[in-house]
């Protein structure tokens, strides 16, 4: 280092350094997200039980030409050629085991569709974290345990949140009535109870919380007085 | 007599100025899209002899490489993306009433978006990224009603954001990061689906209400990113 920093005294070669660098930035900067994405989906193979070798035969990692990710199996990328993920589309993938966190790294995620596998666990309570910027999250027909996190609501972007068919318990968190941007919501078919959130922009019908042990309010039976 | 041959011969000659025409007018009206495509040829600079093949001559452009065209002889795609181009876009673009797919990404062409590309109702995919456009963003491509994917990221694009964008409810994939926008950011119609990630990397416009106060952040973390490339080249590139 001491050597690079002695060579760079001299100023063509710090002409040549700085070039060198610009380039190499310049090269990289519209694939910030190239690296973390392809991350993201290794973590998501390694956490999931693909008992049908679906993601196991489609998802190749060996091959590492620019934007190969883009073939994968459910994967929807930004642009065909950039390794920069736009939706994954897993569903109906006999895949089993909780909620991938790896998703994390899929920096640039707007859509996540894990509907109609045998997932389990609760969602991770930090779920705004992991699927920030996400629009539409389909987790519906799956075996997820616990609450809805509260901070889902910190998801403003969501415009489809569908967690029917689970074993979903405890409240709905009120927050949620914070999303502006939602359109299609449903947890039919779960374990859920209590009053069912106010959206400010919208409602929804009560085929959204059909089937649930004791939701109340909005389009269903009023809430018991407290 | 001779009256007679000389009004006959008149009007044989005006026949046959008319059929020549006709036919004429035959073989142009078969080659106006090849003419618009030659158009573009001429207004581009091809180090890589990408165009070659691109011969106004020929009846129509269906037999050039980078050109599609359906059942009817009738252009559907032009896939010149990543093909070493300069020199500009242009107006005649427009005529391509059955393009559906204007591919035209990774290149270095400069110049405008021609408004004229509003008349491809046709059109399902746009991508003129990463290239060198300036100027705005048309707001007759709110025209487009089949329009999916607008992709036109990494370039020099100014103005607003043409809130009649809006209308196209078929939009799957928004990219105008990386450009110089201004103005406010659409959220109503089908921009509804359209995060910070679409618009990131454009210092001047009005960034989208921040979420509910918490630690997440408004754009993509895209500092971080750059300083770890700066720390440690990314093997990837």
């Amino acid at each position: 280092m001491a050597f690079l920093m002695h060579k760079l005294l001299r100023k063509q070669d710090a002409g040549i350094f700085i070039g060198g660098v610009l380039w190499l930035l310049l090269s990289c900067g519209f694939s910030f997200g190239v690296e973390s994405d392809i991350n993201c989906l290794k973590s998501i193979k390694a956490s999931l039980q693909d008992t049908l070798g679906y993601l196991n035969s489609s998802w190749d990692f060996s091959n590492n030409t620019e934007g190969f990710i883009c073939n994968f199996l459910g994967i929807e990328c930004w642009h065909p050629h950039e390794s920069k993920v736009l939706n994954i589309k897993l569903s109906d993938l006999g895949l089993k085991g909780s909620f991938p966190r790896g998703v994390e790294n899929c920096t640039s995620l707007t859509g996540l569709d894990l509907s109609s596998n045998q997932l389990n666990g609760p969602l991770p309570t930090d779920i705004d974290k992991i699927i920030t910027f996400i629009t539409s999250l389909d987790l519906s027909s799956n075996s997820f345990t616990g609450q809805i996190p509260m901070k889902l609501s910190n998801c403003s972007y969501l415009n489809v949140l569908k967690l029917d068919n689970n074993k979903f318990s405890g409240i709905i968190p009120p927050e949620l009535g914070q999303l502006t941007r939602i359109k299609t919501f449903s947890v039919a078919n779960n374990q859920l109870s209590g009053p069912v959130p106010d959206f400010n922009n919208t409602s929804f019908g009560p085929e959204s919380y059909a089937n649930n042990t004791g939701l109340c309010g909005g389009p269903l039976k009023h809430c018991p007085p407290v | 007599m001779d009256a007679v041959m000389s009004t006959t011969s008149g009007s044989a000659s005006v026949w046959l100025f008319l059929l020549f025409g006709f036919l004429q007018l035959l073989k142009l009206s078969g080659n106006v899209e090849g003419d618009a495509l030659n158009a573009l040829k001429s207004n581009l600079v091809d180090p890589n002899n990408v165009l070659q093949s691109w011969d106004p001559t020929l009846v129509n452009p269906c037999t050039w490489f980078h050109v599609t065209c359906n059942s009817e002889n009738s252009v559907t795609r032009v896939d010149l993306g990543n093909a070493n181009l300069s020199g500009q876009l242009v107006s005649q673009l427009g005529v391509l009433s059955n393009l559906q797919y204007l591919e035209l990404y990774s290149n270095n062409i400069t110049g405008n978006i021609p408004a004229e590309l509003g008349t491809l109702t046709n059109l399902v995919s746009l991508d003129l990224y990463l290239n060198s456009l300036r100027g705005t963003i048309p707001d007759t491509l709110s025209k487009l009603e089949k329009l999916r994917f607008l992709r036109l990221n990494n370039n020099s694009l100014t103005g607003n954001i043409p809130m009649a964008l809006t209308k196209i409810q078929s939009l799957q994939v928004l990219d105008l990061s990386n450009n110089n926008l201004t103005g406010d950011i659409p959220v109503n119609g089908s921009f509804s689906l359209f995060t910070p990630i679409s618009y990131n990397n454009n210092p001047f416009l009005k960034a989208l209400p921040a979420s509910p106060p918490s630690s997440v952040p408004s754009t993509p973390p895209s500092s971080p990113a750059t300083l770890s490339l700066f720390l440690s080249p990314p093997s990837v590139c």
